[in-house]
C-alpha cells in the first residue's frame, strides 16, 4: 500500500495506491503520522481512491479513524474517485450516506470548508 | 454455475499479507465455476473478512499459526471454508454494528462479521471433530 501525501490551499491530498485489506491498513495507518502531527483546523482532507480496487473492513476503520482526527481538530474530510467495489463496501457499512464522496479531485477541492 | 471444478484447499500463515494470496486464490477458483464480477467481489470480501478475523481473534493476532482454506462447488453453490485451531467465537453472538449516524458516534466493531451474514446466503460455524473451528460460507452462483 502506496500513501502519498499532496498539499494544496485548503489542505491535503491523499493518494492511496493498493489493496486496503488488514495489511494494507497497517500500512496506512503508519503513514497517517504525518496526518496527525499537521494542524488541520478550517483544512480540508481528501482521500483519492483511484488506485485503490479493494477496501475490507480494516480499510474501512483506518478511514473512520482519520475522519474522527480530522473532524476532532475542526477539519474536513472528503473522499473521492471510488470505483464500483469500493463504494459498494462503503454502501455495505452504512458510510456512503455521511462521508462527503466526490468523483473526482478537482470537485473535491471545491468543497466548502 | 460450472460443477465440474475440482475442489481446492490450502494452508496458509496467519500473516496478514497472505490475504491477498488467499483471495486471489478463491477467485481464480470462484471465476472457473462461472462467478460473475460482483459475485467474485463479494466471495472475495467474505472470505477476506473470516481469515481477518482468524488472524484477529482465533489467534489473537499472531502471524505464525496456519489456517486452512477450502472451497468446493456443490449443488450450484460455492461452499467456502475456512478452518482454524485457534479460539471459538460464535458469529450469532457478534453484535451488529451500528450503520448510521457520524462516524464519530459509532463503535468500529462486527462490521467485518456483518459484510460476510450480508454477503452469504448461509453461514454455518462450528468444531469440527479433530477440535479445529470451521467457518463455512454458501454463496449461490447468480443467473447469467
Amino acid at each position: 500500500m502506496d500513501v502519498k501525501f499532496e498539499e494544496f490551499d485548503k489542505g491535503q491530498v491523499i493518494y492511496l495506491s493498493g489493496r486496503l485489506d488488514m495489511a494494507g491498513a497497517e500500512e496506512v495507518e503508519s503513514s497517517m503520522g504525518q496526518l496527525r502531527a499537521a494542524p488541520l483546523e478550517g483544512k480540508v482532507i481528501i482521500v483519492s481512491f483511484a488506485d485503490v480496487h479493494y477496501i475490507s473492513s480494516s480499510g474501512l476503520r483506518t478511514i473512520v479513524a482519520a475522519f474522527n482526527h480530522i473532524h476532532d481538530q475542526n477539519g474536513k474530510m472528503v473522499l473521492c474517485q471510488m470505483d464500483i467495489g469500493v463504494h459498494e463496501v462503503f454502501e455495505f457499512a452504512g458510510l456512503t450516506e455521511v462521508f462527503t464522496i466526490t468523483e473526482t479531485v478537482e470537485e473535491a477541492k471545491g468543497i466548502d470548508t | 454455475m460450472d460443477t465440474c471444478c475440482k475442489p481446492i484447499e490450502f494452508v496458509v500463515t496467519s500473516d496478514p499479507k497472505n490475504l491477498e494470496s488467499v483471495c486471489a486464490r478463491i477467485r481464480d477458483f470462484a471465476e472457473k465455476a462461472g462467478a460473475d464480477q460482483k459475485l467474485l467481489r463479494h466471495i472475495e470480501l467474505a472470505v477476506d473478512e473470516i481469515c481477518s478475523n482468524v488472524i484477529c481473534h482465533a489467534y489473537n493476532g499472531q502471524r505464525d499459526q496456519t489456517y486452512k482454506v477450502c472451497a468446493k462447488v456443490e449443488e450450484q453453490k460455492l461452499v467456502v471454508d475456512v478452518i482454524d485451531h485457534g479460539i471459538s467465537f460464535s458469529p450469532s453472538c457478534i453484535k451488529k454494528p451500528k450503520l448510521e449516524g457520524c462516524p464519530t458516534t459509532r463503535g468500529i466493531g462486527g462490521l467485518g462479521i456483518h459484510f460476510v451474514k450480508k454477503i452469504a446466503d448461509e453461514i454455518e460455524y462450528g468444531k469440527l471433530p479433530s477440535g479445529e473451528n470451521r467457518f463455512r460460507i454458501y454463496k449461490q452462483c447468480s443467473a447469467s
